[in-house]
């Protein structure tokens, strides 16, 4: 049986009660510093969530983001933001961020600071256990979201984009990185990006088909690299990293899947391909839930493998 | 001059009067909100005639708080689990399929019963799409999205059925114009299909209805023109005004917001009984009043592009819930305005 280590990523949802204070902290009726507190409170609320459920691996719920380019566009230099945009099919919107230049860190995101039109920073909330994650939107999912006012090539932005990432991250000291994909990585060119971003420290989570080359471009072997269950990808995902990971989790369907079921089916796939130890995740970030749901969700990944 | 020519109407929303918004929630169903409703419904509609508005649709829609939460709430099936984020820190409630979808209650009956009694005036009845709502919620329980939304439009035909008796009762022959709001239509474009399918089933067999479909802030209307073969609606009542400039003109390189007019023609063109544009010339989302000669150039861009002057109606992109009932009010006055003067030379 292959051992199966747990991950959870991306904007958790949050509870009523904190989304009743942004709402106060956006008509100015809550100063921010007591937001920030109790954004604070919350997030070692999630934390202590995941260890009870015994997660692995975890990136801050990122209680205060607006939506996961929102705070790392504002603090940037060369990013400007643009309209409600539809993200993806879903029926969820975020700003548009526009890039009008070169990329570029613009403030402190590890200290405490009003932006505005975001919850305030800091940009992560660690606790600087090893099982924390920093979780930033991957090359291919920034450049493919963004306004390209600039006419940035592919690999210019997402050169420039990790050397930004490497700035804004170095005080955080997280000992790994989860990035994000959420479109298919394709044939694109991945070594701009992983100069500035280890890939051995990195936990990549992919979507669509996986192309050996495309993962191979990156220069070094992954941390991991998670996938769907899709033909072939976790054979392609194990080759291409220490430990592949299967996001066998549905984070579009409040349907509560059984975690025997997915035991039995990470087993099948670890044996079938010769893997003994890989990451179970969900197949997008949690923010698409109600919160009940999303900590249903948590509780059954705590599940699995045991 | 013709009266019938670019006929004015309202998409559906109007901002409610705070006696009515303030308490909505929590009196909803009890006798006081359906006295707050009637009342509000009564100012919208002498607001909707002092304005000189064609079509009065239902009063602004003052029996309903949101388009999908007010559906869903009337029918059996789904369960609400929480609230789950639209963007920033808005949230909307999302429900789960979790049996088959029935239903529970009618939606509209008792609104449209309502301003039937209180105006003669022309009405349209909006209902929230079948793809829509199957977009809109988590599916637990149907195979696919295509059973999903196959299965709220029965229930959405069983609506039209009933909306119809009532209207029958009242305006005898007269024809009922059915508008099936779409936001979501052109969210997935491989799912076209889908969303002419379940369109055409929440029509089907009902007869004597002029039925209608509105989308709104699309990132391309093509997939849409592109079903019109198949998709059994009489108009589209679209957002265009949104990508519009403010300047004027009446060329296509200087009303960019209505060129794609041309890709509906060219469909339209193809059919033996074409369909008519409900053309937006008023943004919903700002406050700036758009002048009589905007709007009058931006009706005539779009005349210039569809051909035929009888094929287009005249309306807001989108219900005008968004703004005060005085800027709403400014905005339907503009619009009818500029309809007036275009008639004189049509």
């Amino acid at each position: 049986m292959a051992e199966i280590l747990k991950l959870t990523y991306g904007i958790f949802p949050k509870t009523e009660k904190l989304r009743v204070r942004v709402g106060r902290w956006e008509r100015k009726i809550l100063p921010a510093r007591e937001l920030e507190d109790l954004i604070r409170e919350e997030t070692e609320a999630f934390q202590k969530l995941a260890r009870e459920n015994r997660i692995s691996a975890f990136t801050d719920p990122l209680f205060n983001w607006y939506d996961i380019f929102r705070p790392l566009s504002l603090l940037s230099g060369g990013i400007e933001l643009g309209p409600l945009t539809r993200y993806g099919e879903t029926n969820t919107f975020y700003r548009l961020p526009e890039v009008r230049g070169p990329l570029s860190l613009n403030g402190t995101p590890w200290e405490y600071k009003e932006l505005g039109e975001n919850p305030p920073l800091p940009l992560y909330h660690v606790d600087q256990g090893a099982d924390q994650l920093a979780f930033v939107p991957g090359p291919v999912t920034f450049f493919h979201f963004c306004g390209n006012v600039a006419a940035e090539s592919f690999g210019n932005f997402s050169e420039q984009l990790g050397r930004f990432y490497s700035q804004a991250l170095a005080k955080f000291k997280f000992k790994k990185f989860l990035v994000f994909e959420s479109v298919p990585l394709g044939d694109k060119d991945l070594g701009p990006f992983y100069k500035s971003v280890d890939p051995e420290k990195t936990i990549l989570v992919t979507t669509g088909k996986l192309e050996g080359k495309t993962l191979a471009s990156a220069g070094k072997k992954f941390h991991s690299v998670v996938t769907g269950d899709e033909s072939g990808n976790i054979r392609t995902a194990a080759k291409y990293s220490a430990i592949p990971g299967l996001a066998l989790i549905d984070a579009h369907n409040t349907k509560l899947e059984d975690p025997k079921a997915i035991t039995n089916k990470a087993n099948d796939l670890g044996k079938e391909h010769g893997i003994n130890r890989l990451y179970v995740t969900h197949s997008d970030y949690l923010d698409f839930f109600p919160r009940e749901i999303a900590e249903k969700k948590v509780q059954l990944i705590g599940k699995i493998g045991e | 001059m013709s009266e019938n020519l670019f006929i004015t109407q309202e998409i559906g929303s109007f901002r409610k009067p705070d006696y009515l918004s303030k308490k909505f929630h929590t009196i909803e169903g009890q006798k006081e909100f359906f006295d707050l409703a009637r009342k509000a419904t009564v100012e919208t509609i002498d607001l909707f005639e002092k304005s000189g508005l064609d079509n009065l649709g239902v009063g602004g829609e003052m029996f309903r708080w949101e388009m999908y939460e007010h559906l869903a709430a009337n029918v059996g099936g789904l369960e609400f689990y929480g609230m789950v984020r639209s963007f920033d820190n808005r949230y909307y409630k999302k429900g789960s399929v979790v049996s088959k979808i029935t239903r529970k209650n009618p939606f509209h009956v008792e609104e449209l019963e309502y301003v039937l009694s209180r105006t003669k005036g022309k009405l349209k009845v909006p209902i929230t799409g079948p793809y829509t709502m199957m977009d809109w919620s988590f599916n637990e329980y149907y195979k696919d999205r295509r059973e999903l939304a196959n299965a709220y439009a029965d229930v959405i035909n069983q609506e039209i059925r009933a909306l119809k008796k009532v209207w029958e009762k009242a305006r005898g022959n007269e024809t009922l114009e059915i508008q099936i709001d779409e936001p979501a239509a052109t969210t997935h474009p491989g799912e076209m299909d889908i969303v002419t399918e379940s369109v055409n089933r929440s029509f089907q067999g009902i007869s004597a209805i002029e039925p209608t479909i509105h989308v709104c802030y699309s990132v391309d209307y093509r997939y849409l023109y592109n079903t019109l073969h198949d998709l059994k609606v009489q108009g589209l009542n679209l957002e265009y005004a949104n990508r519009d400039k403010y300047s004027g003109g009446t060329s296509i390189d200087q009303r960019p917001g209505y060129a794609d007019l041309k890709a509906f023609n060219e469909v339209n063109q193809t059919l033996s009984e074409k369909k008519f544009i409900g053309l937006g010339v008023t943004d919903i989302h700002v406050d700036f009043v758009e002048p009589v000669s905007l709007i009058k150039d931006r009706i005539e861009a779009a005349v210039k592009l569809v051909e035929d002057p009888k094929l287009l109606r005249i309306n807001p992109d989108c219900g005008l819930r968004t703004r005060s009932r005085q800027i709403g009010f400014d905005k339907l006055k503009n619009m009818v305005d500029a309809v007036k003067d275009l008639r004189k030379s049509y």
